[in-house]
């Protein structure tokens, strides 16, 4: 009997091991329940890791992204003056910063303006899978984060909170199969339910045939999930098809980069009003402003003028007013190096910007009516 | 004389038992689980979450240490594991991986695994075979509509086995020196 143990052994262990799995994929999907403890220790041990590459990603994409940038542009650059290549340099960083902080202000301003209280969250790691796709971030119970709070970005919502554990998150984002959240449309109001499709796109279900969903029509969250607060932009419609009972609709998701950077958690949800539907994006036609016409200035163009200096828009007669600053100072605007000194348009020149004599300026340029208090 | 009547291993060097360090057990799944993990965040790299690294690292360690119980305990530490980062009930990638692990250490003890073509076969089949049952356990376990696309994954199959070679190569570097 001991050497017939001994001899499948390994194949009974083996058997032990899958039955043992097989009843605990039984046990987990009867009960519905989850192996917290298994995946937190798990995102746990590996969460100082995913930081610490994280780190060394923002370092790499910052100094020396602007760097391999720099050397594409020198490669380009070879046979110009070592002056432009300089300056394209220069414009190459500033572009970057100036990329950061227009995303840092925006990200800002859609914390400040939301109703919502919420935190930023980093995104320090992906899980994706075949038709599943998971987000790590970096913010945890001890921020406050609990699972079910929703996730968005200011473009649109981004997923949910499906397990918070000490330090960070999981997020199921939108295009998961297992994601849900109650929509309505803009115009036509009809509510439904957003899921993912495992691709880039998702899809709403339950739409009654009744009213008629278009394309290109904007679906907002609806807040029934109660996961997601109203008014956050779910998507745009990309196709409808009508079937027996139900609208079949395909939109794109309106967060457009599911894997953005930074992310912020809704902590405290509130409500806001869907955005009326704007006008149609239709080619019109507008003639000229009457209020701007009744304040052009009537005095006749001189002889030999170009057309684009009749002054009739604010824009010509600033061209105008800057083109008789420089004439009153004999500069020839067009000429001259970069770098070399430009006329001085603080000077006061009768018939262009002197009190009393002006050319029939708007008021936003008269001298001493800058806005400025 | 026993090894004689083995096809592929003829040799008692071929079917010797290889070691590694301790910490190269830990350390090359979970940077094979870490890479999967956090690369195709990165511009490009998208593919990465394709390769299925933990899977290589699993199967290597099976082949070359040709312990049937180590490949199944590699097999299913490191699919539990991967199974706690992914949306999905804790023990799909454990049974696959605990099944390959241990059948690549029965194949481990049977061919010359240090051979270069027969890697690259054996890493495809097992990709294969972890793939497609992967998608049984997912129809017939959890009655999901799962669906599976045979061209791609024998595709992924063939890039999965090429890179294996690769990695097994690199890996082979930490065996210990008797």
């Amino acid at each position: 009997m001991e050497s017939l143990i001994n001899r499948y052994r390994n194949v009974t262990l083996l058997l032990l091991a899958i039955l043992g799995q097989i009843v605990l994929l039984a046990w987990q999907t009867r009960t519905d329940a989850d192996m917290l403890l298994v995946r937190a220790w798990a995102v746990t041990t590996i969460t100082p890791v995913a930081k610490l590459i994280d780190s060394v990603r923002g370092f790499g994409s910052g100094p020396f992204g602007g760097y391999r940038e720099s050397r594409v542009a020198v490669e380009q650059a070879r046979q110009l003056r070592s002056e432009v290549d300089r300056l394209k340099l220069e414009n190459s960083l500033l572009q970057h910063d100036l990329e950061l902080a227009r995303r840092a202000e925006e990200l800002a301003g859609f914390q400040g303006t939301s109703p919502s209280k919420m935190i930023g969250a980093r995104v320090i790691g992906a899980t994706p899978g075949a038709g599943s796709r998971l987000l790590l971030i970096d913010r945890g119970a001890s921020s406050g984060v609990r699972r079910g709070m929703a996730v968005v970005v200011p473009d649109g919502i981004v997923g949910r909170v499906i397990a918070a554990y000490p330090f960070a998150s999981q997020v199921l984002t939108l295009t998961d199969p297992g994601f849900a959240a109650g929509v309505e449309s803009q115009t036509s109001h009809a509510r439904g339910v957003m899921k993912g499709s495992g691709s880039g796109s998702a899809r709403v279900d339950f739409v009654a045939t009744g009213p008629k969903v278009e394309k290109g029509e904007r679906f907002f969250t609806s807040g029934e999930d109660r996961v997601f607060p109203r008014g956050l932009a779910a998507g745009v419609v990309t196709a409808v098809a009508d079937s027996a009972r139900f609208q079949e609709i395909t939109i794109e998701p309106a967060a457009t980069q599911i894997a953005a950077d930074e992310v912020f958690v809704i902590l405290d949800p509130v409500h806001q009003s869907i955005p009326e539907a704007g006008a149609a994006e239709t080619a019109v036609f507008l003639g000229p402003d009457v209020s701007a016409n009744s304040q052009a200035d009537p005095t006749p163009v001189a002889e030999g003028t170009s057309p684009a200096t009749t002054a009739t828009t604010a824009a010509g007669r600033l061209m105008d007013q800057y083109r008789k600053i420089g004439d009153a100072q004999k500069h020839v605007f067009g000429e001259g190096l970069p770098g070399s000194l430009p006329p001085n348009f603080n000077l006061k020149v009768p018939g262009a910007n002197a009190p009393g004599e002006n050319a029939g300026l708007p008021s936003a340029v008269q001298p001493g009516r800058t806005g400025k208090p | 004389m026993q090894y004689a009547a083995r096809p592929m291993a003829s040799s008692a060097r071929e079917v010797a038992r290889a070691s590694y360090p301790g910490w190269a057990y830990v350390a090359i799944p979970m940077a094979g689980l870490l890479i999967q993990i956090y690369l195709p965040l990165f511009n490009g790299l998208e593919f990465v979450e394709r390769i299925d690294l933990p899977l290589l690292a699993a199967l290597y360690f099976a082949l070359m240490t040709r312990s049937q119980l180590g490949g199944l305990g590699i097999g299913l530490a490191v699919g539990l594991t991967q199974d706690s980062f992914f949306h999905q009930p804790i023990g799909m990638f454990g049974i696959c991986k605990t099944l390959a692990g241990f059948f690549a250490a029965s194949v481990g003890m049977r061919f010359d695994v240090e051979h270069s073509l027969v890697r690259m076969t054996i890493c495809f089949g097992f990709y294969v075979f972890h793939q497609t049952l992967y998608w049984v356990i997912e129809r017939s376990l959890l009655s999901q509509q799962a669906t599976i696309n045979p061209q791609a994954v024998i595709i992924l199959g063939l890039v999965n086995a090429i890179i294996g070679v690769a990695v097994f190569h690199f890996l082979d570097k930490l065996r210990a020196r008797r």
